[in-house]
């Protein structure tokens, strides 16, 4: 009987030391289990590798993008036409798979895909625009990777359009809509008034003034704007506030003369797509319509023997 | 030769400026909430009083101006004295009845703000004033009275016409914003008429004298 319950007794210490050295041996298994997580969460983030098996192309992968600046005229046939001599253009790169690089253009209302080949060690493109539009021509620019540019040439096909031949230099840029961005001078160098032209025809002769100063206190697309607000608005200074609305949004003008404004005087501006009206909010609908209003009064009644 | 007196040069420009003021008129019928001036007015347009004071004053207003046709030449007053009371019946009954106090109304939500409001306001009010003493004098066959009354009325009746030439002007010579111009045309366009017309009474009176 003695045996028996020295036994049991033993057994039972050695149980609770048991116990013992299971407690503290479990917070090992605990950071066991954090370290097998860390290749997890790695494993969720979308990487190049997945797609592009070799390494050269997951570098150019990052000159994906949108590339913005000014598109210049260099080659003119003035013959043809009022030039524009410098519109703002977006070079979308949206693909490059090995040799093969794919994107397309946003420029003076218009877009237009391009497809082509790049050297991926000297990271200079050629691309060719589709073919069947006047305007279609063929882009040679190089890459920048530092910094984060690409300069180029655009030749059209057709030498009989009023410009055959336009240089770029363009940065890197993402687009985010930021209902806030407004007009802004800076105060010590440059001057509140900005011009506007009045005539679609050419980007010379008579301007309107736009006082930036009251403009860049109204925004069309945070506030609701009233009557009172507006109403002491020249046409012009109307036309730019509902105008900056589509800007915002990243509207490529096809109207010459809010073109020519928004390309030189906005630097925050970049055109990305030919039709924003699904992304207007309410407030921007509301605002659109009541501007309008003042805008078409102001045509009408402006200079006219009546009120 | 009577065609080149000043007087029918000024007749001349009277039924110009008579055509433009019916063009205006005519262009607020059918009835349309949403035409012309009422563009900017669609804050208000919705008030049911607004819109009958807007459509009393731009429909009678109009026929105030035709008595300058008549009332001040002394051949119809002498030869003719029923087309000079029965004109001058029709010109007061359309101000004081209709197109004074209508012109109070939408005086009172003028754009511009509070000093474009205050002047039509005090336009209203002038006119309908001397339009209601001339009346009052002649019924108590004070000619001399009713005459003074009716120079000022008349002078307020043209403003009509004088508010929208000075805004014309204005704006083709210096092209200020729009309700800069409203604010100034709303004083411009009657006060010089009302100090003319004082000129012009005295001037009258002591010739009389």
């Amino acid at each position: 009987m003695k045996k028996i319950l020295l036994i049991l007794c033993v057994l039972l210490v050695a149980c609770q030391e048991k116990q013992e050295q299971k407690t503290p041996s479990a917070p090992l298994e605990q950071t066991a289990t954090i370290e097998e997580k860390k290749p997890v969460l790695d494993s969720k983030q979308p990487t190049p590798q997945k797609n592009n098996p070799s390494k050269k192309t997951t570098a150019l992968d990052t000159l994906l993008g949108y590339y913005v600046g000014q598109f210049q005229a260099v080659e003119i046939n003035h013959d043809k036409g009022a030039p524009s001599y410098s519109n703002k253009i977006t070079i979308s790169i949206d693909e490059i798979k090995e040799n093969s690089i794919y994107g397309h253009s946003v420029v003076a209302g218009g877009k237009r895909e391009f497809e082509g080949v790049i050297d991926p060690q000297t990271l200079f493109a050629k691309v060719v625009e589709p073919g069947d539009n006047k305007y279609d021509g063929i882009f040679s620019f190089t890459f920048f990777a530092e910094t984060q540019q690409i300069e180029g040439t655009w030749v059209a096909n057709d030498q009989d359009i009023t410009v055959t031949k336009r240089k770029f230099t363009l940065e890197k840029r993402t687009f985010e809509y930021n209902p806030t961005l407004n007009l802004a001078y800076n105060e010590e160098h440059e001057y509140h008034i900005m011009p506007l032209f009045t005539s679609q025809e050419e980007e010379s002769g008579e301007t309107e003034a736009i006082d930036a100063n009251l403009l860049k206190d109204l925004n069309a697309s945070v506030q609701q704007l009233t009557p009172a607000a507006i109403e002491n608005l020249r046409k012009g200074e109307l036309a730019i506030l509902r105008n900056l609305i589509y800007a915002r949004h990243g509207y490529s003008f096809k109207n010459r003369k809010m073109r020519y404004f928004f390309d030189n005087y906005i630097a925050w501006y970049m055109p990305i797509s030919t039709d924003v009206r699904e992304e207007l909010t309410t407030i921007e609908h509301n605002n659109i319509a009541l501007i309008k209003r003042y805008e078409q009064h102001a045509d009408r009644y402006y200079d006219y023997f009546g009120r | 030769m009577q065609q080149f007196k000043p007087s029918y040069i000024i007749l001349l420009l009277y039924v110009f400026f008579c055509i433009l003021m019916w063009q205006i008129t005519w262009q607020y019928f059918p009835i349309d909430f949403d035409v012309a001036f009422l563009r900017i007015k669609q804050q208000y347009i919705q008030y049911t009083h607004y819109k009958l004071a807007f459509y009393i004053h731009v429909s009678t207003s109009f026929f105030s101006l035709l008595a300058g046709f008549t009332q001040f030449s002394k051949k119809i007053r002498k030869e003719h004295p029923r087309v000079h009371r029965i004109l001058g019946w029709m010109y007061a009954v359309t101000i004081i009845l209709f197109a004074a106090p209508s012109g109070l109304v939408i005086g009172y939500y003028a754009n511009g703000g509070f000093w474009s409001q205050l002047a039509f306001c005090i336009l209203a009010i002038a006119w309908f004033w001397c339009s209601l003493q001339a009346i009052i004098t002649i019924k108590q066959q004070k000619y001399t009275a009713h005459q003074i009354f009716m120079i000022r009325s008349f002078a307020l009746t043209l403003s009509a016409i004088t508010l929208r030439l000075w805004k014309y002007m204005i704006v083709l010579v210096w092209q200020p914003r729009p309700m800069d111009v409203y604010r100034i045309v709303a004083w411009l366009g009657w006060v010089l008429n009302l100090v003319i017309a004082e000129i012009i009474i005295r001037k009258i009176y002591s010739k009389k004298i």
